[in-house]
């Protein structure tokens, strides 16, 4: 999934329009194989499975010169 | 004048690369790739923050999303419901009922405590996350296309931005080559 994300370099600040802020284009994997093959049915095993696609989503968009947090 | 001008080179490729069979993914479209076949889904636009302006809950924006998604997906894959779709964009919508419902039970009594094994997990997982920058997955500047649109988005830039026609020229190529950097370009069809 392409997205359009604030930049790592970006200086952030309330005079500054997101609009006028430095971005970044990255492409993101919302599921891997792996991760869409063993979904999790229960809502710990989902949460625990989650926390990691957000850890792992936001290091590609870093790694991307991306941020998105 | 830069909105103006932008705008009108976006629907002159778009209008193009549509003529010549080429697909691109635009930002904040979810490419679903399946066998053969492929969809889109438009996890954001605009026409999605309608009802929130109008001073609804995000609950109807979702709504809008669901729909518009659920149309692009059951396009392309023949037989697939809202539940494939879910599974997809949404899935702890199917999962949230089978744990507690209730908001409390949720909470940790106690401080969990850090996990050796789990921040080895995190710390092997993020070393392995190289995905290719922008300009490495493209391999050289793409701002390619047909002579005769770039001419006529030359003469177009040339008229409306009182620009000399080399300058009007880096610009129109400037900013295709920024849209293709934006984009994901699609697996051919079959």
């Amino acid at each position: 999934m392409p997205l359009l994300v604030t930049h790592v370099s970006a200086r952030l600040s309330e005079d500054t329009a997101t609009r006028y802020r430095r971005l970044a284009p990255v492409i993101i994997k919302i599921w891997t194989p792996e991760e869409l093959a063993s979904v999790p049915n229960t809502v710990p095993g989902f949460l625990e499975q989650l926390k990691r696609r957000i850890v792992r989503v936001c290091f590609e968009a870093y790694r991307q010169n991306g941020l998105l947090t | 004048m830069a909105r103006l001008l932008v705008k009108e080179i976006n629907r002159r490729m778009e209008e193009t690369e549509a003529a010549l069979g080429i697909d691109r993914v635009k930002p904040f479209e979810l490419y679903v790739c399946r066998g053969q076949r492929q969809a889109r889904l438009p996890l954001f636009c605009p026409k999605y923050l309608e009802p929130i302006l109008a001073g609804g809950d995000f609950a109807e924006a979702r709504h809008l999303v669901l729909k518009k998604c659920l149309k692009m997906y059951c396009r392309e894959f023949t037989g697939a419901g809202k539940t494939d779709l879910l599974k997809v964009i949404d899935p702890w919508s199917l999962v949230r009922g089978n744990g507690p419902s209730r908001y409390v039970d949720e909470l940790y009594p106690a401080p969990v405590p850090y996990d050796e094994s789990d921040g080895a997990f995190l710390s092997r997982m993020i070393e392995g996350i190289r995905p290719l920058l922008p300009t490495d997955r493209l391999q050289a500047p793409d701002f390619l296309a047909p002579g005769q649109v770039l001419k006529e988005l030359t003469e177009f830039v040339t008229v409306e931005a009182g620009l000399g026609p080399v300058v009007a020229r880096q610009l129109v190529e400037e900013v295709i080559a920024l849209r293709n950097i934006c984009s994901a370009a699609c697996a051919p069809r079959s």
